[in-house]
């Protein structure tokens, strides 16, 4: 019975994973960017994250003066990594895939004079575009494993209770026999 | 020999368990825990640290890596914060969740308590099943006051450890999530012993039901609240909380590792709740005074809710 009710149990939580993972995908990608101006004289740092849980992940840099960029993962918050370590002028699209939840950290450095050398002209803008495209196929793997072992521990359960009064009644015929001969 | 009897008993008792209840828990359980979920493990955006704390962690670390690491850190233990309100879970505005999947949260699970506290109840008292306690060394009060404790226990280990394997298969699971969750099961307590009161003093399963569910709802709006703000000191100049029972229970699950050596942790803690005087002591006794008069009230609803099933006339 206890193994039946976990069973149960467990089918339901890998249903509602799947069921999850059919309505909770987004259609269009989550998106957000950031505009900033490089500063006067001093530098001027950034830092954003990103999560998700399977899918992929875009980072796009458009910087007319110089920026350093430096971009971490956390994979599950077990395993810290670094990405991409550089400098970049221009236009720069960075892409990563993830199939297990995942965390990135974006370190962005933004120099003022020192790097592009102007002063009192007008500043150089910096764009920074996040998007997730999450595909939630970690849900649906994690539904699947969920549900197969909710339904065989059901199965089990069932099929060690009918065991267990086969067994019963064979030794209770067993017994009406022995007690005739 | 007594260890063996009792252990048949809770088999028994496991055995009789409402199935069609407890599927209908799972679900408005998961459903409930579905926008907590989602919107805390699809996010972008500025770390939830406060810039001039991550200013003051720059001018600290000596390589970017390091400086990254810290970011992590401090975001994980947001999220872990994020994750230790379950023990508020009736309280949706202090969750990160939008104001609309908010609203969704008490009413999925209050409406979950009370279609399972309504279906047991009438379980309780089938013949078949009351009858047992004739067959036990044990009053008939003894015995529904037994019944529900149990109930009432699995309830809210059901839902807590719902949440807790949810929530570890999208974040980390650490020892930090059981504990916040265990710490939140006397608030549950209380809701699912006010339902199995109402649903004794009502007796039909449907209106049962529906006035267990209005009672919920009132519980969650006013009364749970109310007993918070008891057991927080708030200063009367006005600049937030400086001490309470919510930020003891912060300080002993989110920060729980450093808790000896409290650091930067610590700084975190102290601009995330605003609030710059802690009396870590006083905290962490004002949450044990607020767990301990959950529990204690949830006690006295069980002794009332069984005095007045014993009372009933089963045919």
């Amino acid at each position: 019975m206890l193994a039946r009710i976990f069973g149960v149990y467990l089918t339901l939580l890998g249903i509602s994973f799947i069921v999850i993972g059919l309505l909770g995908n987004p259609v269009e990608p989550i998106q957000k960017s950031y505009v900033s101006e490089f500063p006067e004289r001093v530098f001027r740092s950034l830092s954003r994250y990103i999560s998700v849980s399977s899918g992929n992940v875009e980072i796009k840099v458009l910087s007319e003066g110089t920026s350093y960029i430096v971009v971490y993962r956390n994979l599950m918050g077990y395993r810290f990594e670094k990405l991409f370590d550089g400098v970049v002028k221009g236009y720069k699209k960075l892409e990563y895939k993830s199939d297990l939840p995942t965390s990135y950290y974006i370190y962005v450095r933004l120099s003022g004079v020192e790097v592009n050398g102007s002063t009192n002209a007008s500043r150089p803008k910096f764009l920074l575009n996040l998007s997730i495209y999450p595909n939630l196929n970690y849900t649906f793997v994690v539904g699947s494993i969920l549900l197969i072992l909710g339904v065989s521990i059901t199965y089990t359960g069932i099929y060690i209770d009918k065991w267990k009064t086969r067994k019963y009644v064979l030794a209770k015929q067993e017994r009406i026999r022995n007690r005739f001969y | 020999m007594r260890i063996r009897m009792t252990l048949r008993l809770i088999i028994l008792e496991l055995e009789e368990l409402n199935i069609l209840g407890l599927i209908i828990l799972a679900i408005l359980s998961l459903l409930t825990f579905y926008p907590l979920i989602r919107d805390g493990y699809v996010d972008i955006g500025e770390p939830a640290i406060p810039l001039n704390i991550i200013s003051v962690g720059q001018s600290d670390f000596t390589s970017t890596e390091e400086l990254m690491k810290w970011i992590d850190m401090t975001t994980y233990i947001n999220k872990k914060v994020f994750m230790l309100y379950f023990n508020r879970i009736f309280q949706p505005r202090y969750l990160l969740v939008g104001e609309d999947l908010s609203k969704l949260i008490p009413i999925f699970l209050i409406l979950a308590i009370s279609s399972y506290v309504t279906m047991a109840s009438s379980n309780i008292l089938r013949p078949d099943v009351y009858k047992r306690y004739m067959t036990l060394p044990i009053s008939r009060m003894e015995y529904f006051v037994g019944k529900l404790f149990f109930n009432i226990l699995f309830v809210s280990f059901f839902i807590v450890s719902t949440y807790v394997l949810v929530a570890s298969l999208y974040y980390r699971f650490d020892s930090s999530i059981i504990i916040a969750s265990i710490l939140a099961i006397p608030e549950l307590v209380l809701i699912v012993a006010l339902t199995f009161l109402v649903s004794a003093l009502v007796k039909r399963e449907v209106p049962a039901f529906i006035l267990s569910s209005g009672l919920g709802f009132l519980l969650y709006t006013q009364v749970i609240e109310l007993i918070g703000d008891f057991f927080t000191l708030r200063p009367s100049g006005g600049e937030g909380v400086s001490s309470g029972a919510i930020y003891g229970y912060m300080y002993l699950v989110g920060f729980f590792e450093d808790f000896d050596s409290l650091g930067e942790a610590g700084i975190i803690y102290r601009v995330m709740t605003g609030s710059l005087l802690v009396d870590l002591e006083k905290s962490l006794f004002l949450l044990t005074l607020y767990e301990t008069t959950m529990l204690l009230i949830s006690f006295a609803i069980v002794m009332l809710s069984s005095y007045i099933l014993s009372g009933v006339e089963v045919d």
